[in-house]
């Protein structure tokens, strides 16, 4: 074997919107914003405390967002 | 900006919010409103929320630049289907329906006959609050682009060029608009500087159509993007912003 496989490192978490299993790689930075692949809904990280993540639901671009 | 809490009794702490703030926030109301409270605590805010008030909605940004006699397109706003298309058969198609509230060229739609123009007012019938306002536009006959200057305090720190993407016909940079330089003559600048001038003035992108009569203004933004325009120049933007804050610190 010339070369070995590097496993990414998971972080196992549910979605705040229907519960479903979310996995995010273990390097992830608050303020990320990931899609839970059950329902859709976009979450951002609003908080990581050791393997712990704390969810709030994505704000999408408003019609009052811009110049 | 997920949450704060303003209240009049409630007085930001001067440590932590200084004297002169330059306000930067994406969403309008929230900018708006957290303005008004900054100004209320005694605090200068840039740009002020009257400034912001009168960039923030396209029809009081159009009377309050006309009433001061800087050049507009020709405008209607109207409050009903019926209006609305009786203003653009004046106006003779195409047109162009704007929301009167919003930016990066969302919901801008060009009309070029009275079946499309039925259609999209009728769906704008059923919204609620500002988009029951039919800001009706003639389509002015320009090139397929638009001129963006940044005027910061009684200076145009520069000019741009915006083009339109392929397959586009606005020029917004958040469309994909690509931006040249422009160099501006000394009757174009007064005529942006007078239109600072004319919603308040401070720190603003004001937009101007090349019509076959000469430059119209039609849009002064209040939190100025300036992505696009600081990439086709050399311009130190940022530093011009940062040195006018700094003098009205010193007020």
């Amino acid at each position: 074997m010339l070369y070995k496989e590097v496993k990414e490192k998971k972080m196992k978490s549910n979605c705040i919107e229907c519960d479903g299993g979310i996995e995010v790689s273990d390097d992830v930075l608050k303020g990320e914003i990931v899609t839970c692949s059950e329902c859709g809904q976009d979450l951002e990280i609003s908080s990581l405390n050791g393997g712990s993540i704390t969810f709030v639901k994505a704000e999408v671009e408003g019609e009052d967002w811009g110049e | 900006m997920r949450g704060l809490i303003l209240a009049s009794n409630n007085i930001p702490d001067p440590e932590n919010f200084g004297k002169v703030l330059v306000q930067r926030c994406v969403s309008y109301q929230r900018g708006f409103h957290t303005t008004a409270f900054l100004e209320q605590a005694g605090k200068t805010v840039i740009n002020t929320k009257d400034v912001a008030q009168i960039c923030g909605n396209k029809a009081i940004t159009t009377t309050t630049l006309e009433k001061s006699g800087i050049p507009v397109p020709r405008t209607a706003i109207c409050f009903s289907i019926d209006t609305a298309l009786e203003a653009i058969k004046n106006m003779g198609y195409p047109v162009v329906v704007k929301p009167v509230l919003g930016s990066w060229g969302r919901g801008i739609i060009p009309i070029k006959d009275i079946d499309t123009a039925r259609g999209i007012l009728e769906i704008n019938e059923g919204e609620h609050g500002t988009n029951q306002v039919y800001y009706v536009q003639e389509m002015v006959d320009r090139p397929p682009r638009d001129i963006r200057s940044i005027v910061v305090g009684d200076e145009v720190v520069t000019s741009v060029y915006r083009y339109s993407a392929p397959g586009e016909w606005r020029t917004n940079v958040a469309k994909g608009g690509r931006t040249e330089p422009y160099k501006i003559g000394s009757a174009e600048e007064d005529l942006f500087l007078r239109a600072a001038k004319a919603v308040g003035g401070g720190i603003l992108g004001i937009d101007a159509m090349e019509s076959p009569d000469g430059l119209l203004i039609h849009e002064v933004n209040s939190t100025v993007e300036f992505r696009g325009a600081s990439s086709a120049t050399s311009i130190d933007i940022a530093s011009a912003i940062i040195r006018y804050s700094h003098s009205l610190s010193k007020r």
